[in-house]
């Protein structure tokens, strides 16, 4: 990789980088070759001699719908689908065989459904096994797949008070384990949240590094980058390492876009940072509804079908998550290789701790920083990819949430330090999802704020900050 | 298009209690960002407060003023919990905490655990807090029409919650006149311009500070009442967003200025009912749908906060020598 930074301009190194995070783009690839399933998402499913159907309404136990929530599908066939505004979802299946219908089991926690996974029977042509419905609201436990219960619930959703009960007495049974491996789950899936955190956080603190300017403007990239890969895969039906890079490459653009017609503009205009942060909240406002004015207010899935699971040790995961987090860590090394290896980083690490001082010793600031910009937002766009295969789906606000936890963890690790931003994310990532065994898991974000705020009360200037005066 | 229809609802928003709130909220930031140059981004997590603390306490039976002072109390408690880590801090830390902790406060009050509360993601229907404000109107009960506008006397969306917030509008209006005119007004003036030279008048900066995000809490608390009166208490319509409007219509205004946060909240949303209206009219549905003119609004509220920053800083009413971006 080494004759990339051989090439002297400013210019050559930009499109360097650029080419590292398209080609880790690219590496995202290679484990996303899932197989063709015939399995597919349905408005509504009848059952015919073809083909099967598995369905069901997505509800809590007051009957309130739930709406917006990734159902997958696998088994002798995969899919997913979210559920409408009423929680209906269907699938219409060919092929006979036992199917593992399943939600995300935060959602599942969060509602006290009493499961978040079901595996039920179907047989083509026969009539109690044609159609199969799940209630995840009174079926059976998540751990509890055993082939008795697969049986019992096969006989579809009459047998349900039966299962309920089989399923309190398995929770009596060995309360421990199933927290340990809780534990080991939770502990995992943070680590895996704050990599994917730690690309969109590196990215923010370096244009905070550069220009001092706090983007709130940030998640909304992360979006687009989620959104561009959707296009890609859904609209234009291109591989997802095609759509990914595509979405690298229009993230960049509107990095180096934004910074030529309205950040360095700005900056040669001496307009304040706090003045320039009200700025992004705008950009931020703006981009979100125009989000969701194109792409509407639901979930939009990257990829349909749904990986086989697997069990790693104690802990449960799949390859897009593995290779989502193994993209990440390469991307990171390579950003770190850049900013500590080449000159273009050094460059920019000077004018992060002074910039009048780089700019006197002859290093073009605002090449730098448009660097920085591009490579941020390509960054973002990335993450976002990411996150939308691992999230199973992208949103219109999905950045905007993000946003407050990439503070947290950036004021963590303390700002502007690209390496604080990283151990700052992997550290609310872990929080984050760790809090969930002890705090309902709909506060779990707010556990990660808390410590933003406990972060300032300590130390404020965050684990890499280096102490200044401040106010 | 019924022109009618249309300028009845455009001009309803001149005096509608949301736009009330809202200006409630903008003078309560302008006494943090105006007055004092505190950037607060978390306007939103005062009204919150104010709201939930009115509506809970009532629906427990208190008396009126009782709630009132719940709400007030409540915002006296956040405002020194976020100012006692951050006030030393600079604008960047002060700006995201407020953020953060105003998120913090919604996702805690959304939570399914705080159902018995706070209602969770669902909220508090307004026949379980509005039952008092509503009969302490001394109106008579029935529907009256005034010119164009036909609303009813007490109940809900009323005339009588919009006396309550216009005169409540004017009480801010006329205290934030006296404050800025006061000595104490002087120091906070002083802070925004140079917090060191205050200091070295022997002043106790954070101490000031701490007041002013007090006292501008409050009338967040205040706004955020008036906000879920004529509707009900619901979380995340309470979310940041309401936070970006209040800048929005702060800036539009003029920071530092009595009359901006009038000014800005009522032109705010009679343009904007106006635009969407016009669209909504104008468009048909089978190309933009009404959800995407909603999103579409927002477009616009967006771009107008950018170009206000970029191109007229000190907003309408505001002097632009005495803007207060000091960063």
């Amino acid at each position: 990789m080494n004759h990339f930074f051989a090439i002297r301009s400013h210019w050559g190194r930009a499109l360097a980088i650029f080419a590292i995070v398209c080609m880790a783009a690219l590496g995202i690839s290679s484990g996303f070759t899932t197989p063709a399933a015939a399995a597919e998402a349905v408005q509504t499913c009848n059952p015919t001699a073809s083909n099967g159907c598995v369905n069901g309404i997505l509800q809590d136990e007051s009957q309130h719908a739930l709406s917006g929530v990734v159902v997958t599908l696998s088994g002798v066939e995969s899919a997913a689908t979210t559920t409408d505004a009423s929680g209906r979802w269907a699938f219409s299946v060919a092929k006979d065989g036992s199917y593992t219908v399943s939600i995300d089991p935060t959602v599942a926690s969060a509602h006290d459904l009493k499961a978040d996974k079901a595996t039920v029977e179907i047989k083509k042509g026969d009539f109690s096994k044609s159609r199969q419905v799940v209630r995840f609201d009174e079926a059976q436990s998540s751990d509890q797949s055993s082939p008795s219960s697969t049986a019992s619930s096969s006989s579809s959703s009459s047998g349900s008070t039966k299962q309920s009960d089989s399923t309190s007495t398995a929770d009596d049974d060995n309360p421990w384990a199933d927290f340990s491996a809780r534990v080991w789950d939770q502990l995992f899936s943070g680590i895996v949240f704050g990599l994917l955190l730690g690309l969109m956080s590196m990215g923010m603190n370096l244009v905070y590094g550069t220009t001092r300017l706090s983007s709130f403007s940030h998640g909304e990239q992360v979006t687009l980058g989620g959104l561009m890969a959707y296009v890609g895969t859904q609209i234009l039906h291109w591989p997802l390492i095609v759509s990914a890079i595509f979405a690298v490459v229009v993230g960049g653009i509107t990095g180096w876009i934004q910074n030529d017609l309205v950040w360095s503009p700005l900056r040669k205009k001496h307009v304040g940072a706090m003045q320039q942060m009200i700025v992004t909240i705008g950009l931020s406002m703006t981009l979100q509804y125009l989000f969701q004015f194109f792409f509407g207010a639901d979930v939009k899935g990257i990829t349909l079908n749904v990986p086989q699971g697997y069990q790693i040790g104690p802990i449960t995961t799949d390859t897009p998550t593995l290779i989502s987090a193994a993209v990440a860590i390469v991307v990171i090394i390579g950003v770190t290789f850049f900013l500590y290896q080449t000159r273009l980083g050094r460059a920019t690490r000077a004018i992060s701790d002074n910039s009048a001082l780089a700019a006197a010793s002859g290093i073009n600031v605002e090449e730098v920083v448009r660097v920085v910009w591009i490579l941020s937002t390509s960054l973002a766009a990335l993450s976002g990819v990411l996150i939308g295969v691992y999230f199973n789906g992208i949103q219109w606000n999905t950045g905007a949430l993000l946003l407050l936890l990439m503070f947290s963890a950036v004021t963590l690790g303390g700002l502007g330090t690209p390496n604080g931003a990283l151990i700052g994310s992997l550290v609310i990532g872990i929080v984050a999802d760790m809090s969930s065994l002890f705090i309902p898991n709909d506060m779990r974000y707010a556990s990660a704020l808390a410590i933003l705020i406990i972060v300032l009360l300590i130390r404020p200037q965050g684990i890499f900050g280096k102490l200044q005066r401040i106010g | 298009m019924d022109f009618m229809t249309l300028l009845t609802d455009t001009t309803a928003q001149l005096f509608a209690p949301t736009t009330a709130a809202y200006v409630l909220a903008a003078i309560g930031l302008n006494i943090h960002f105006g007055m004092t140059g505190l950037m607060n981004m978390g306007q939103a997590g005062f009204m919150l407060l104010g709201a939930y603390g009115f509506a809970i306490t009532q629906g427990m039976g208190w008396n009126l003023f009782a709630s009132l002072l719940a709400a007030l109390i409540l915002a006296a408690i956040y405002a020194i919990l976020l100012g006692i880590p951050t006030l030393k801090l600079g604008p960047d830390y002060l700006s995201m905490v407020t953020l953060a902790s105003a998120e913090i406060i919604r996702i805690i009050a959304r939570s399914t655990s705080m159902t018995a509360i706070t209602g969770g993601s669902g909220g508090i229907s307004p026949q379980n807090f509005t039952n008092q404000f509503e009969s302490s109107s001394p109106l008579p009960d029935g529907r009256s029409t005034i010119l164009l506008w036909s609303y009813s006397n007490n109940v809900a969306d009323s005339w009588w919650i919009r006396i309550v917030s216009w005169g409540l509008v004017m009480l801010a209006a006329w205290l934030t006149w006296r404050w800025f005119h006061s000595p104490w007004g002087r120091v906070l003036k002083g802070i925004r311009e140079d917090e060191n030279a205050v200091r070295s008048l022997g002043k106790s900066v954070t101490r000031f500070k701490l007041e002013s995000l007090f006292l501008g809490g409050s009338f967040g608390a205040i706004a955020g009442i008036i906000f879920v009166l004529p509707r009900s208490v619901q979380p995340d319509s309470l979310g940041r967003q309401v936070t970006f409007y209040t800048w929005t219509i702060l800036l539009l205004g003029g920071a530092a200025t009595i009359f901006g946060p009038i000014l800005g909240s009522c032109l705010l949303w009679v343009l904007l009912t106006f635009v969407k209206e016009i669209m909504r009219n104008a468009i048909p549905d089978s190309v933009i749908s009404s959800s995407q003119i909603e999103s579409l609004g927002w477009v616009i509220v967006g771009v107008a906060l950018m170009c206000l920053v970029i191109f007229r800083p000190q907003g309408l009413l505001g002097d632009r020598k005495e803007l207060a971006f000091n960063a």
